[in-house]
Protein backbone atom coordinates (compact mmCIF):
# COMPACT_ATOMS: atom_id res chain seq x y z
CA UNK A 1 0.00 0.00 0.00
CA UNK A 2 1.23 3.48 -0.90
CA UNK A 3 0.32 6.13 1.69
CA UNK A 4 0.85 9.81 2.36
CA UNK A 5 -0.67 12.50 4.59
CA UNK A 6 -2.86 15.30 3.23
CA UNK A 7 -6.05 17.14 4.25
CA UNK A 8 -5.42 16.06 7.84
CA UNK A 9 -5.74 12.33 7.06
CA UNK A 10 -3.87 9.39 5.58
CA UNK A 11 -4.41 8.83 1.85
CA UNK A 12 -4.05 5.22 0.68
CA UNK A 13 -3.42 3.95 -2.86
CA UNK A 14 -2.61 0.50 -4.27
CA UNK A 15 0.96 -0.68 -3.86
CA UNK A 16 3.11 0.64 -6.67
CA UNK A 17 0.62 3.30 -7.79
CA UNK A 18 2.19 6.48 -9.12
CA UNK A 19 1.28 8.72 -6.20
CA UNK A 20 2.94 11.95 -7.40
CA UNK A 21 -0.01 13.36 -9.33
CA UNK A 22 -2.49 12.20 -6.69
CA UNK A 23 -0.43 13.78 -3.93
CA UNK A 24 -0.18 17.00 -5.94
CA UNK A 25 -3.97 17.00 -6.42
CA UNK A 26 -4.68 16.52 -2.70
CA UNK A 27 -2.14 19.15 -1.68
CA UNK A 28 -3.43 21.67 -4.22
CA UNK A 29 -7.02 21.18 -3.06
CA UNK A 30 -5.94 21.46 0.57
CA UNK A 31 -4.11 24.74 -0.12
CA UNK A 32 -7.06 26.18 -2.03
CA UNK A 33 -10.00 25.01 0.12
CA UNK A 34 -8.65 24.89 3.67
CA UNK A 35 -10.23 27.19 6.24
CA UNK A 36 -6.98 27.06 8.18
CA UNK A 37 -4.49 28.35 5.61
CA UNK A 38 -4.77 32.15 5.80
CA UNK A 39 -3.69 32.48 2.16
CA UNK A 40 -6.12 29.87 0.77
CA UNK A 41 -8.75 31.06 -1.68
CA UNK A 42 -11.48 29.99 0.74
CA UNK A 43 -9.96 31.98 3.62
CA UNK A 44 -9.70 35.01 1.39
CA UNK A 45 -13.37 34.60 0.42
CA UNK A 46 -14.40 34.22 4.08
CA UNK A 47 -12.63 37.43 5.07
CA UNK A 48 -15.26 39.28 2.96
CA UNK A 49 -18.34 37.11 3.59
CA UNK A 50 -20.95 39.42 1.99
CA UNK A 51 -21.76 40.60 -1.52
CA UNK A 52 -20.49 39.60 -4.94
CA UNK A 53 -17.15 37.84 -5.42
CA UNK A 54 -15.42 36.32 -8.41
CA UNK A 55 -13.95 32.90 -7.66
CA UNK A 56 -11.61 30.55 -9.51
CA UNK A 57 -12.95 27.83 -11.78
CA UNK A 58 -11.88 25.21 -9.21
CA UNK A 59 -13.67 26.94 -6.36
CA UNK A 60 -16.74 27.50 -8.52
CA UNK A 61 -16.83 23.77 -9.32
CA UNK A 62 -16.49 22.79 -5.65
CA UNK A 63 -19.14 25.32 -4.61
CA UNK A 64 -21.47 23.91 -7.26
CA UNK A 65 -20.96 20.42 -5.76
CA UNK A 66 -21.66 21.81 -2.30
CA UNK A 67 -24.83 23.64 -3.35
CA UNK A 68 -26.17 20.59 -5.18
CA UNK A 69 -25.43 18.44 -2.15
CA UNK A 70 -27.16 20.95 0.10
CA UNK A 71 -30.30 20.95 -2.05
CA UNK A 72 -30.28 17.14 -2.31
CA UNK A 73 -30.20 16.87 1.48
CA UNK A 74 -32.78 19.55 2.21
CA UNK A 75 -30.07 21.89 3.49
CA UNK A 76 -28.63 19.40 6.01
CA UNK A 77 -25.22 19.14 4.37
CA UNK A 78 -24.55 22.79 3.65
CA UNK A 79 -21.44 24.87 2.95
CA UNK A 80 -22.96 27.74 4.96
CA UNK A 81 -21.80 26.31 8.32
CA UNK A 82 -18.37 28.02 8.35
CA UNK A 83 -19.20 30.47 11.14
CA UNK A 84 -21.00 27.78 13.18
CA UNK A 85 -18.01 25.41 13.03
CA UNK A 86 -15.70 28.22 14.15
CA UNK A 87 -18.15 29.21 16.91
CA UNK A 88 -18.06 25.61 18.18
CA UNK A 89 -14.30 26.01 18.57
CA UNK A 90 -13.01 24.34 15.39
CA UNK A 91 -10.95 27.34 14.34
CA UNK A 92 -7.60 25.71 13.57
CA UNK A 93 -6.13 22.49 12.20
CA UNK A 94 -7.55 19.76 14.39
CA UNK A 95 -4.08 18.68 15.55
CA UNK A 96 -3.53 22.16 16.97
CA UNK A 97 -6.90 22.55 18.75
CA UNK A 98 -6.70 22.78 22.55
CA UNK A 99 -8.62 19.94 24.23
CA UNK A 100 -10.81 22.37 26.16
CA UNK A 101 -11.46 26.10 26.24
CA UNK A 102 -14.02 28.75 27.15
CA UNK A 103 -17.73 27.90 26.74
CA UNK A 104 -19.18 28.46 23.26
CA UNK A 105 -22.60 29.44 21.93
CA UNK A 106 -24.11 28.24 18.65
CA UNK A 107 -24.65 30.70 15.80
CA UNK A 108 -27.41 30.67 13.22
CA UNK A 109 -26.63 28.86 9.96
CA UNK A 110 -27.66 31.10 7.03
CA UNK A 111 -30.24 29.88 4.54
CA UNK A 112 -29.14 28.51 1.17
CA UNK A 113 -31.39 31.10 -0.45
CA UNK A 114 -28.82 33.74 0.45
CA UNK A 115 -26.23 32.02 -1.77
CA UNK A 116 -26.13 32.22 -5.53
CA UNK A 117 -23.50 30.92 -7.94
CA UNK A 118 -23.34 31.70 -11.65
CA UNK A 119 -20.09 30.57 -13.20
CA UNK A 120 -17.34 32.45 -11.38
CA UNK A 121 -19.75 34.93 -9.73
CA UNK A 122 -20.69 34.09 -6.15
CA UNK A 123 -23.22 36.34 -4.43
CA UNK A 124 -23.94 36.22 -0.72
CA UNK A 125 -26.98 38.29 0.27
CA UNK A 126 -26.09 38.00 3.95
CA UNK A 127 -22.76 37.31 5.65
CA UNK A 128 -21.89 33.66 5.00
CA UNK A 129 -18.62 32.02 5.92
CA UNK A 130 -18.17 28.95 3.78
CA UNK A 131 -16.90 25.52 4.81
CA UNK A 132 -16.39 23.10 1.91
CA UNK A 133 -15.45 20.19 4.15
CA UNK A 134 -18.74 18.62 3.11
CA UNK A 135 -17.55 17.93 -0.44
CA UNK A 136 -13.83 18.57 -0.93
CA UNK A 137 -12.45 15.26 0.35
CA UNK A 138 -15.07 13.09 -1.36
CA UNK A 139 -14.71 14.89 -4.69
CA UNK A 140 -10.92 14.75 -4.46
CA UNK A 141 -10.97 10.99 -3.82
CA UNK A 142 -13.14 10.54 -6.94
CA UNK A 143 -10.89 12.82 -9.00
CA UNK A 144 -7.78 11.04 -7.75
CA UNK A 145 -9.19 7.68 -8.84
CA UNK A 146 -9.84 9.12 -12.31
CA UNK A 147 -6.27 10.43 -12.33
CA UNK A 148 -4.91 6.97 -11.45
CA UNK A 149 -7.06 5.41 -14.17
CA UNK A 150 -8.18 2.57 -11.89
CA UNK A 151 -7.52 0.78 -8.62
CA UNK A 152 -8.68 2.53 -5.46
CA UNK A 153 -8.18 5.68 -3.42
CA UNK A 154 -9.01 5.99 0.27
CA UNK A 155 -8.73 9.06 2.49
CA UNK A 156 -9.83 9.15 6.12
CA UNK A 157 -12.87 6.91 5.80
CA UNK A 158 -13.76 7.90 2.22
CA UNK A 159 -13.15 5.26 -0.47
CA UNK A 160 -13.53 5.11 -4.25
CA UNK A 161 -12.69 2.04 -6.27
CA UNK A 162 -12.98 0.69 -9.80
CA UNK A 163 -12.40 -2.96 -8.80
CA UNK A 164 -13.66 -5.16 -5.95
CA UNK A 165 -12.15 -4.02 -2.66
CA UNK A 166 -12.74 -5.45 0.82
CA UNK A 167 -13.31 -2.57 3.21
CA UNK A 168 -13.25 -2.88 6.99
CA UNK A 169 -16.02 -1.06 8.87
CA UNK A 170 -16.35 0.48 12.33
CA UNK A 171 -17.07 -2.27 14.85
CA UNK A 172 -15.27 -5.02 12.95
CA UNK A 173 -17.41 -6.06 9.96
CA UNK A 174 -16.31 -5.82 6.35
CA UNK A 175 -17.96 -5.44 2.94
CA UNK A 176 -16.84 -5.81 -0.64
CA UNK A 177 -17.13 -2.57 -2.57
CA UNK A 178 -17.35 -3.60 -6.23
CA UNK A 179 -17.20 -0.06 -7.60
CA UNK A 180 -18.23 3.51 -6.84
CA UNK A 181 -17.76 4.92 -3.38
CA UNK A 182 -18.17 4.19 0.30
CA UNK A 183 -17.84 6.65 3.16
CA UNK A 184 -18.16 6.64 6.92
CA UNK A 185 -19.20 9.79 8.72
CA UNK A 186 -18.34 9.80 12.39
CA UNK A 187 -18.71 11.95 15.48
CA UNK A 188 -15.98 10.01 17.27
CA UNK A 189 -12.99 11.21 15.29
CA UNK A 190 -12.78 14.98 15.50
CA UNK A 191 -13.99 15.81 19.02
CA UNK A 192 -12.95 18.49 21.48
CA UNK A 193 -14.38 20.27 24.52
CA UNK A 194 -15.43 23.85 25.14
CA UNK A 195 -16.60 24.84 28.60
CA UNK A 196 -16.34 21.13 29.46
CA UNK A 197 -18.94 20.20 26.81
CA UNK A 198 -18.20 17.74 24.01
CA UNK A 199 -18.08 19.30 20.53
CA UNK A 200 -17.59 17.76 17.08
CA UNK A 201 -17.39 18.94 13.49
CA UNK A 202 -20.84 17.92 12.18
CA UNK A 203 -23.12 20.93 12.64
CA UNK A 204 -26.91 20.63 12.77
CA UNK A 205 -28.09 23.54 10.59
CA UNK A 206 -31.28 23.79 12.69
CA UNK A 207 -29.43 24.59 15.90
CA UNK A 208 -26.08 25.86 14.63
CA UNK A 209 -24.40 23.53 17.16
CA UNK A 210 -22.72 20.12 16.82
CA UNK A 211 -25.52 17.62 16.15
CA UNK A 212 -26.81 15.55 19.07
CA UNK A 213 -27.61 12.26 17.36
CA UNK A 214 -27.93 8.59 18.36
CA UNK A 215 -25.24 7.46 15.91
CA UNK A 216 -21.49 7.39 16.36
CA UNK A 217 -20.70 6.18 12.83
CA UNK A 218 -22.74 5.99 9.64
CA UNK A 219 -21.40 4.13 6.59
CA UNK A 220 -23.01 4.50 3.16
CA UNK A 221 -22.22 3.08 -0.29
CA UNK A 222 -23.17 5.08 -3.40
CA UNK A 223 -22.22 5.64 -7.02
CA UNK A 224 -19.24 7.83 -6.08
CA UNK A 225 -17.25 8.72 -3.01
CA UNK A 226 -18.66 12.25 -3.04
CA UNK A 227 -22.24 10.92 -3.09
CA UNK A 228 -21.50 8.37 -0.34
CA UNK A 229 -19.90 11.03 1.87
CA UNK A 230 -22.76 13.49 1.45
CA UNK A 231 -25.35 10.75 2.09
CA UNK A 232 -23.49 9.48 5.18
CA UNK A 233 -23.36 12.99 6.67
CA UNK A 234 -27.05 13.59 5.96
CA UNK A 235 -28.06 10.21 7.41
CA UNK A 236 -26.03 10.87 10.54
CA UNK A 237 -27.53 14.34 11.00
CA UNK A 238 -31.07 12.96 10.53
CA UNK A 239 -30.70 10.73 13.58
CA UNK A 240 -33.45 8.12 13.82
CA UNK A 241 -34.77 9.10 10.38
CA UNK A 242 -31.42 8.39 8.72
CA UNK A 243 -31.99 4.74 7.74
CA UNK A 244 -35.31 5.36 5.96
CA UNK A 245 -33.95 8.51 4.27
CA UNK A 246 -31.24 6.35 2.69
CA UNK A 247 -33.74 3.64 1.77
CA UNK A 248 -35.85 6.15 -0.15
CA UNK A 249 -32.77 6.99 -2.23
CA UNK A 250 -31.83 3.36 -2.85
CA UNK A 251 -28.70 3.62 -0.71
CA UNK A 252 -27.43 1.02 1.77
CA UNK A 253 -26.52 2.38 5.20
CA UNK A 254 -24.95 0.93 8.32
CA UNK A 255 -25.29 2.72 11.66
CA UNK A 256 -23.33 2.24 14.90
CA UNK A 257 -25.13 3.61 17.97
CA UNK A 258 -23.71 4.94 21.24
CA UNK A 259 -23.75 1.46 22.79
CA UNK A 260 -21.73 0.09 19.87
CA UNK A 261 -24.71 -1.84 18.45
CA UNK A 262 -24.91 -2.05 14.67
CA UNK A 263 -28.14 -1.21 12.79
CA UNK A 264 -28.64 -1.47 9.03
CA UNK A 265 -31.31 -0.14 6.72
CA UNK A 266 -33.36 -2.26 4.33
CA UNK A 267 -31.04 -1.65 1.37
CA UNK A 268 -28.01 -2.78 3.34
CA UNK A 269 -29.93 -5.87 4.44
CA UNK A 270 -30.82 -6.68 0.82
CA UNK A 271 -27.38 -6.07 -0.65
CA UNK A 272 -25.03 -7.24 2.08
CA UNK A 273 -26.73 -9.44 4.67
CA UNK A 274 -29.29 -11.50 2.71
CA UNK A 275 -26.80 -12.83 0.12
CA UNK A 276 -24.61 -13.83 3.07
CA UNK A 277 -27.47 -15.78 4.70
CA UNK A 278 -28.51 -17.50 1.45
CA UNK B 1 -8.91 80.91 -32.48
CA UNK B 2 -6.65 77.87 -32.46
CA UNK B 3 -6.13 77.81 -28.67
CA UNK B 4 -9.88 78.08 -28.00
CA UNK B 5 -10.46 75.27 -30.57
CA UNK B 6 -8.05 73.06 -28.67
CA UNK B 7 -9.86 73.92 -25.47
CA UNK B 8 -13.17 73.06 -27.13
CA UNK B 9 -11.77 69.73 -28.32
CA UNK B 10 -10.45 69.00 -24.84
CA UNK B 11 -13.86 69.80 -23.36
CA UNK B 12 -15.51 67.45 -25.85
CA UNK B 13 -13.10 64.69 -24.91
CA UNK B 14 -13.76 65.29 -21.21
CA UNK B 15 -17.51 65.21 -21.89
CA UNK B 16 -17.18 61.94 -23.87
CA UNK B 17 -15.06 60.42 -21.12
CA UNK B 18 -17.67 61.42 -18.52
CA UNK B 19 -20.41 59.77 -20.58
CA UNK B 20 -18.30 56.62 -20.95
CA UNK B 21 -17.57 56.48 -17.23
CA UNK B 22 -21.25 57.07 -16.46
CA UNK B 23 -22.37 54.35 -18.87
CA UNK B 24 -19.85 51.88 -17.42
CA UNK B 25 -20.98 52.70 -13.88
CA UNK B 26 -24.65 52.19 -14.83
CA UNK B 27 -23.85 48.88 -16.54
CA UNK B 28 -21.77 47.69 -13.56
CA UNK B 29 -24.48 48.72 -11.14
CA UNK B 30 -27.08 46.84 -13.22
CA UNK B 31 -24.97 43.64 -13.26
CA UNK B 32 -24.34 43.81 -9.51
CA UNK B 33 -27.99 44.63 -8.85
CA UNK B 34 -29.16 41.65 -10.92
CA UNK B 35 -26.76 39.32 -9.12
CA UNK B 36 -27.75 40.66 -5.70
CA UNK B 37 -31.43 40.39 -6.57
CA UNK B 38 -30.89 36.81 -7.63
CA UNK B 39 -29.32 35.97 -4.26
CA UNK B 40 -32.03 37.73 -2.24
CA UNK B 41 -34.35 35.32 -0.37
CA UNK B 42 -37.50 37.09 -1.56
CA UNK B 43 -36.47 36.65 -5.17
CA UNK B 44 -35.87 32.97 -4.64
CA UNK B 45 -39.27 32.54 -3.08
CA UNK B 46 -40.93 34.25 -5.99
CA UNK B 47 -38.88 32.17 -8.41
CA UNK B 48 -39.95 29.04 -6.61
CA UNK B 49 -43.55 30.15 -6.51
CA UNK B 50 -43.57 30.86 -10.20
CA UNK B 51 -41.62 27.69 -10.95
CA UNK B 52 -39.40 29.66 -13.21
CA UNK B 53 -37.49 26.79 -14.72
CA UNK B 54 -35.38 29.01 -16.92
CA UNK B 55 -33.94 30.79 -13.90
CA UNK B 56 -33.21 27.44 -12.30
CA UNK B 57 -31.41 26.26 -15.42
CA UNK B 58 -29.30 29.41 -15.45
CA UNK B 59 -28.01 28.70 -11.95
CA UNK B 60 -25.25 26.17 -12.47
CA UNK B 61 -25.70 24.78 -8.97
CA UNK B 62 -29.38 23.95 -9.39
CA UNK B 63 -29.08 20.75 -11.40
CA UNK B 64 -29.69 17.68 -9.33
CA UNK B 65 -27.17 15.83 -7.23
CA UNK B 66 -26.87 12.18 -8.22
CA UNK B 67 -26.32 9.59 -5.50
CA UNK B 68 -25.71 6.98 -8.21
CA UNK B 69 -26.07 3.24 -7.88
CA UNK B 70 -24.28 1.54 -5.01
CA UNK B 71 -22.32 -1.60 -5.76
CA UNK B 72 -21.61 -3.34 -2.49
CA UNK B 73 -21.89 -6.90 -1.18
CA UNK B 74 -20.75 -9.21 1.54
CA UNK B 75 -17.05 -9.80 1.96
CA UNK B 76 -17.19 -13.51 2.77
CA UNK B 77 -14.34 -14.05 5.16
CA UNK B 78 -11.87 -11.95 3.24
CA UNK B 79 -9.45 -9.82 5.21
CA UNK B 80 -10.08 -6.07 4.72
CA UNK B 81 -7.61 -4.41 2.38
CA UNK B 82 -8.41 -0.97 3.81
CA UNK B 83 -10.60 0.45 6.57
CA UNK B 84 -13.36 3.04 6.43
CA UNK B 85 -13.05 4.22 9.99
CA UNK B 86 -14.80 7.53 9.65
CA UNK B 87 -13.95 11.17 9.26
Amino acid sequence: MTTFRSMGCTVELPEGADDRRVRALFDERDRRFSRFHPDSELSSLNRMPLGASFVSEELSRMLAHALRAARATGGLVTPAVGAAVVAAGYDDDFDRLPEDGPPVLPVRVPSLHALSLRGPLLVRAEPIELDLNCVVKGATVDDALALLGGGFVAAGGDVATSAPLVVGLPGGDAVTLHGGGLATSSVTKRRWRRGGEEQHHLIDPETGAPARVPWLDVTVAAGSCLAADVAAKAALLLGAAGPSWLDRRGLPGRFVDEQGDVHVNENWRQLVLLPLAA
Amino acid sequence: MEPSSRIAKARRRVRAARYAIGALAVAGFAVFGAAARDAHPATHHSVQAAQDNQAAQDDQSSDSFSFGTPSVGDSGSAVPQIRSSGS
